[in-house]
């Protein structure tokens, strides 16, 4: 069981050097992570730490150009969604592994359509833990319902999700438990969100050509 | 009211850690808890679930909350971010029906060394805890230096006399 978080921001986008996220992961119950930015080559950690680039505010012209650029340098592309019209270009652009941020994209920003094209190219939907945590009252709820659209339509197209905790400090670090307690406000079925937690491995593996159905 | 032994409540004990900078009182405690649970669940839940700061021990605790209600109480806990407006986690570790046994799980030393190290060419005044986890002393002065690292980051680590 390969059980990683989805995405965490060390220094210096934040307060935490990379061994040291990769230490309090593995002792948390992680097999490994993913860090949003470049890590030093030849240096081996606690657990495996694959890295990101995470494309934002990238116009959509350019947006397959900056992909096909992270990839030379970075395991995975994140890119941050926005609108839907944006979001169908997300996941229509190759080399895309997953799509974030998208608590903060407008009403009908994630739809069916979307929901059918993450599944067809196996793009990941990036759900972080931090709104869950930081937002109160209405903000939050309005997070909770956002989720809820996106796991039913996960479950109906199933699309992968992966779950992140967006960590920038020691404090916002959570253990698988800990993120299958705070998503289980949004979806019961915990054999989804153990799934979820597990899913970068296979968006990360994926081989062959896409095929349209 | 004294109660026959068989009409009492149950009781769940969860054994907690604590990650921020700072130690904390009960009564801090407390209040981020409760507001965590009324956030989530409002006070009819809060009311049902009735959590209490049992004991505090540096950077553990024991919280006990009314049987069968343990999972709303754990998610309330993940969800607190600052304790007395100070940034800080709650991990939940283990749950138990006494609380002899969590005692029994809490780590015998988790004091922190004070020590000097060097990264990136700057010295720097740092705490080293276990597993060789090392935290700065001050916050803000250093901007081209990680906050939190390990012994693997530095160039040089001695310890204080």
């Amino acid at each position: 069981m390969h059980v990683f978080d989805g995405c965490v921001f060390p220094y210096p986008s934040g307060t935490v050097s990379i061994a040291r996220y990769a230490r309090e992961l593995s002792s948390l119950g992680f097999s490994g992570c993913i860090a949003a930015g470049m890590a030093p080559e030849n240096r081996t950690y606690d657990i495996p730490v694959w890295t990101a680039r995470y494309l934002t505010e990238v116009p959509a012209r350019l947006l397959s150009r900056e992909a096909g650029r992270a990839i030379q340098v970075n395991d995975l592309v994140y890119v941050q969604a926005k609108d839907a019209g944006y979001n169908r270009n997300i996941l229509t652009t190759q080399g895309v592994h997953v799509m974030t941020d998208l608590h903060t994209t407008p009403k009908d920003g994630f739809d069916r359509y979307c929901a059918q094209l993450a599944a067809e190219r196996e793009i990941g939907v990036d759900l972080s833990v931090r709104p869950l945590i930081e937002l109160r009252d209405g903000a939050r709820q309005k997070v909770i319902r956002r989720y809820e659209e996106i796991f039913t339509l996960q479950n109906r197209y199933e699309f992968p999700i992966v779950l992140s905790s967006h960590a920038a400090d020691i404090t916002h670090l959570k253990s698988p438990r800990e993120m299958i307690r705070l998503f289980s406000l949004v979806w019961k079925d915990e054999s989804l969100l153990w799934e979820s937690l597990e899913s970068i491995c296979l968006i990360k593996n994926r081989t062959g050509p896409v095929v349209e159905i | 009211m004294r109660l026959r032994p068989s009409m009492r409540e149950n009781f769940r004990y969860i054994l907690v850690r604590i990650t921020s900078d700072s130690v904390f009182e009960s009564r801090d405690l407390y209040r981020s808890i409760a507001e965590s649970v009324v956030s989530l669940y409002g006070d009819s839940i809060t009311a049902q679930i009735w959590p209490s700061v049992m004991q505090v021990s540096g950077s553990y605790a024991i919280i006990r909350c009314r049987r069968g209600l343990e999972h709303q109480l754990e998610t309330a806990l993940c969800a607190i971010s600052q304790i007395q407006g100070i940034p800080a986690a709650i991990h939940p570790l283990r749950t138990s029906g006494t609380i002899r046994t969590l005692k029994e799980k809490i780590p015998p030393c988790t004091e922190k060394r004070c020590a000097k190290a060097v990264i990136s060419g700057v010295p720097c005044d740092v705490l080293v805890s276990m597993q060789g986890r090392i935290d700065l002393k001050e916050k803000g002065i250093y901007h081209e230096i990680p906050r939190y690292i390990t012994e693997e980051d530095t160039e040089d680590l001695y310890y204080d006399e």
